[in-house]
Formats: structure tokens, sequence, C-alpha cells
């Protein structure tokens, strides 16, 4: 069975792109446009792999986001991928690592993303499962 | 020292008196006032200062030493000579107490009253020159008082912060201000060390100065007085140098630079923004293009149609958040050349209209218009239709399939008004408070695939608000909005 994964991100063009590159690399991907809808398709599908933008409609919503997964003890232990354009526009300190309470991910990529480099820390994140 | 023309008084009863030292004195160039009464004596005698007073003791009507203390009561440093034939120890004493410079025994010979004269002109001189340099002392410490409270004055009403200190640090001058800009609690004292009463960052600066002493001409330094950002202040420091380069003090001006370091974290903000809304379309344009490229989907060319179609929608938005920045940063400079022409509202909205009607059925929309005529605004042409522009293509941006624009003109109260509604997806509460907000785009299911600056809203209410006028918005979610613009009607 091919895992599954969540792309949580508000441009829509972004969710496309990650979507057909996933896909044509026999993942089943579903998507969500804003945090909250992540949220609840983190709970409703149990996805292998969460891959989230940390900028949407407010700067670091990502960061609420994965917050969240982390409190919430039925999906708390989901790897989660950040994608980040932040870290040399805003001056947050991004620490990796689930008991990192500021930004709980489990690692993180910069944008603009390229496509080998993201297939290879996804496949890398799925194998580690 | 000499009074070359004396102003002499002789006060006696006797005429052989009065005109012997008329004559005498007379002679020498000086003017001789005689009064034969001591009554007439008082009267001559106070009216004006005499230089020397010779009165006689033993007057018919009013005893002499009466005399002598109303001219002395009137005029302290009269230099008043006694003539008495009664010439006593008692008189002189009498006399003296009361202030007479001398006395001269009569009958006397005139070499005696000439040796007389001469000693009583010379102490005259004495007191006129001392007279004289105490009035310039005093008119010159007037002058200096004065002096000082020009200084004071306008240092006072120097809007930075001034402090002047010794090089021990201690407080020579301060304005008001000074105090007032660091907020100390602590009362700022002359003559005390400005350390006791400074704040922490401040006596840094101060120790900063004093480790350079020697070379430092002046420093330049900011600092804040309440983190983060609320109040921040600008310390100029000179060194005060006397004429042989020895350090002698310091002068520090400070001022409240608060307002300005908000601008420029609005602006970096800003720019953050801008840059950030720049990245996201070129980030999807580079992807697609990389997919294209690459043949990531297969070799199949209809398979990136759709790709391609949202990279040249991406682009359009890039060249119109482009415009938009440049014309906002334009209206934001007062760079605009306006011109401002008669301007008929309903035939610009026309013309605005017409200019989508091709967008308009693409979109399978109908456009409903209702004008109003004479609405005569005095605008920049350019400026109204990039105005309508932006809502105009709103309406059909934000609408739906079979849905309708409208678009309404009409007169209220010396205003031109313009309805734009459409019948779309309307907004939230919640988003309709940020609409005008820059970079601020409403998310939600409908909007996803909706390009947009989060600029052309910004930029219309700038303009509104620059001709006077204003914008209101009403709309319901998934119902529909209607933007309603008022500008004011031209005089006529």
């Amino acid at each position: 069975m091919s895992k599954k994964i969540l792309l949580i991100d508000d441009d829509i063009d972004i969710v496309e792109l990650n979507r057909a590159l996933l896909t044509m690399a026999g993942y089943e991907v579903v998507t969500a446009f804003s945090g909250a809808e992540g949220l609840e398709k983190v709970v409703a599908e149990r996805p292998d792999l969460v891959i989230l933008d940390v900028m949407m409609s407010t700067v670091g919503e990502g960061f609420e986001v994965a917050r969240q997964i982390r409190k919430n003890q039925e999906i708390r232990h989901t790897p989660i991928l950040m994608l980040t354009g932040v870290n040399r526009e805003h001056p947050f300190n991004l620490r990796i690592g689930p008991d990192v309470e500021w930004n709980p991910v489990d690692s993180f990529i910069e944008k603009p993303v390229q496509k080998e480099v993201l297939l290879a820390k996804v496949n890398a994140m799925l194998q580690d499962n | 020292m000499k009074i070359e023309r004396a102003n002499i008084l002789v006060v006696d009863d006797e005429f052989g008196m009065r005109e012997g030292i008329r004559r005498l004195f007379e002679a020498q160039g000086h003017r001789v006032e005689t009064a034969e009464t001591g009554r007439n004596g008082i009267d001559k005698g106070t009216a004006e200062e005499f230089d020397i007073y010779f009165l006689d003791l033993k007057i018919g009507d009013i005893d002499g030493v009466e005399v002598l203390g109303a001219i002395k009561a009137h005029f302290p440093e009269a230099i008043c000579v006694i003539c008495t034939a009664y010439a006593s120890i008692e008189t002189a004493v009498e006399t003296t107490r009361l202030g007479a410079y001398n006395y001269i025994a009569k009958p006397f010979a005139p070499e005696e009253i000439q040796l007389v004269f001469d000693r009583a002109i010379e102490r005259r001189w004495y007191i006129l020159e001392a007279r004289q340099l105490r009035a310039e002392q005093e008119r010159r410490l007037l002058e200096i008082t004065q002096e000082k409270s020009r200084i004071r004055t306008i240092i006072n009403s120097i809007a930075d912060g001034i402090v002047v200190l010794n090089q021990d640090e201690e407080v020579v001058l301060f304005n008001p201000q000074f105090p007032r800009l660091l907020e100390l609690d602590k009362e700022l004292v002359i003559g005390r060390s400005i350390r006791e009463v400074l704040p922490e960052p401040y006596q840094e600066l101060i120790a900063d100065i004093f480790r350079q002493k020697d070379s430092l001409q002046a420093l330049q330094q900011e600092f804040i007085i309440h983190p983060p950002a609320k109040l921040v202040v600008m310390a100029n420091t000179t060194t005060i140098r006397d004429d042989q380069n020895r350090l002698i003090g310091y002068v520090s001006v400070l001022r409240d630079i608060s307002e300005l370091k908000q601008l420029e974290l609005l602006k970096s903000q800003f720019v953050n923004m801008a840059a950030h809304e720049l990245k996201a379309p070129l980030t999807a344009i580079q992807g697609f293009l990389e997919m294209v490229v690459d043949k990531t989907l297969g070799d199949e060319p209809e398979t990136y149609d759709n790709y391609l179609r949202r990279s040249l929608e991406r682009s359009k938005t890039l060249i119109t958040l482009i415009n938009d920045l440049l014309n906002i940063s334009r209206i934001q400079a007062g760079k605009i050349r306006r011109e401002i022409e008669r301007l008929d509202l309903s035939q610009q909205a026309h013309s605005a209209a017409d200019f989508f009607a091709n967008e308009i059925e693409k979109h399978e929309l109908t456009l409903e218009t209702e004008f109003a005529d004479g609405l005569v605004i005095d605008a920049d042409r350019e400026e109204i239709q990039r105005l309508l522009t932006n809502l105009i293509s709103n309406a059909i941006k934000y609408n739906r399939p079979q849905g309708s624009v409208t678009l309404r003109t009409s007169r209220e109260k010396g205003y031109a008004r313009l309805d734009v509604s459409d019948t779309g997806i309307g907004m939230k509460p919640e988003e309709k408070e940020r609409l005008f907000e820059e970079f601020f785009r409403a998310k939600n299911p409908h909007t996803r695939s909706i390009t947009g600056t989060g600029l052309g809203l910004t930029l219309v209410k700038k303009i509104v608000d620059s001709y006077a006028g204003r914008i209101e918005a009403e709309s319901e979610y998934e119902k529909g909005t209607t933007f309603t613009l008022y500008l004011p009607l031209a005089e006529r």
C-alpha cells in the first residue's frame, strides 16, 4: 500500500505542483488549503507525512498547525516536513525536533523547493518510519 | 580730576556773604546760585543737585541745621560746607553727624574758603566718578543678566533636549526638554553628577565618552528608553574645549526619533511583505516551467496546458503587483503629477465598463448599469479609471457564473456616489474588516484559484482618500459585495 502524504499550503499552484510530483513518485496525496482544513485532514486521513507551508494567511500560521498536531494524542506522532521561505526573511530561530515547543517539526526545506530535494527528503522521512 | 564748571548754592541771609562767594567763584567759571532764606535754600537746594552747598548756620527763618538735614535727605551724597560765625565744637560735631562735609568759621579770607572749596570739589569729583563707575557696572551686570536670560530663552525654546556637563560630569546647564525626553524620575540639579539621575543606557554613553576623552570630537548614539522601541532617543554629544584645546566639558543634544523608528519598522515590514508576495507567484511559475521543461509528467504536451495557463495567470499578477507597488510608492511620496480636469463620473464608469465587456462575457456574467446625469468631479482621468478598473475587475473575479455586475451612480449631498455590486462569493465579517490592508487577501475555498495582489483595494482607498472622498463596503458571505464610493462634486 502506498504511503499517504498531506499537503498543507494556501497557494493553490504550489499544492498542485507538489501533488503532481509526489503522485508521480507513487505516493497517495491529499491536500488542504488552510491551517484549519489541514488539521481536520490530519485527523480524518491519518497521513504518513504532513508537508506544511510556514506562511499562510498569517505569518507563522504553519508553526501553529505543527503545535496543534503535537498536542493531539491521536496524531501527535505524524512526521512533519516544513517548507519555509522565512528563514532569511524573518528572524525566527528554527530548531528541529518533536520536543521543541516553539516549532515542533521533524525537518524543513527552504523555499523555493527543488523537486529532487523534496523527493529525496520525503523518501528518506517515510523510510525511517 | 577737575570739575570745570561746578554748580554752587550759597544759602546765607547776609548779602555780603552771598555776593562775596558769588564773585569769587563766578570769576573762576563756576555757576553760583544764592538763597537768602532757609526756606528758599531748601527749595532751590532740593530742586537740583549742586556740587557744593555753602550753608549759613544762623539764618533768619529756619535753623541752618534743618536746611542741611533737608538737603542731605534729598541728596545723601551732597557736599555741604557749613559757614558760621558761631563756630564751636558742638555745632561742628552736630553738623558733621548730620553729614556736613566741612565747616568754615566766619569771617574768612577768600584764600581760606578757596582752600575749603578746592578740597570739597575734589571730594565731589571722586563721588561723581564713583557714581559713574557704579552705574556702568550696573548696566553691564544688567546686560549680562539679559544675555544669560536670552540664551536661556533660546535653549528652552528648542524642541531637542540639551544638557551641558563640565569635565567632572556635573550638570552645568540643561533645558526642560532634557529631563522630559529621558523621562527622568529624579530631579536634575545643577552642580550634581549626571550619573546619579540618568537611566542605564545613557550612563553607558557618558562612560563611552569619558573613555575617549582626549580623541573624542563628537559622538552620535541611539538608545531605547522604553523597550521595545517605544521611546528611541538619538544623542549627539560633542566635547567643549577652551582656546588651548583643553577639554572643559560636554554638550549633549537629544532628539526623540521614536516616530522615525516606527516608520522605519513599518517600511521594513512592508518590504518584507512585498518580497514575499513577489516570490510566491515566481515560485509557482518556476515550478510549473521546470515540470514542462523536464517533462516530469511525460511527453504529452496537453498534460501541461493547465500549468502553462496558470504560469501565465501568475505572471500577469506579478506585473499588476509591481505596478500597484509603484503606484502606492508614488502616491506615498507625493510624486503623482495629476492632470485635474472636469470629469463626468457616469461617463467614466461607462467607459471603464466597456473595457471589461469581453471579460464579463467570458465569465458568463451580465452587466447592469444605472447612470445619473451631471455628476461632475474634478479629478485625474487616469486615477479615476484605475479606481474603477480595480473595483469592476474585483466584481468580475469574485463573482459566480450567471451572476451579475451592477454599476450605479447617483448624487448624494455634495458627493457623486458610485455603487459597484456583484452577486459573488462575498466576505465574512472578519475578512471585510481587513479589506483595505496592504497585501490582505481573503482566503477561503472560493478564492483559492483567484489571483490577486492584495494591493488593489489599498490603492483604491489611497486614491479616494486623496480626493477627500470615502469608500465603504457591504458584504454578505456567499451572496455578494457592494463597494460604495463617494467623491466630492466639482464646484460650479
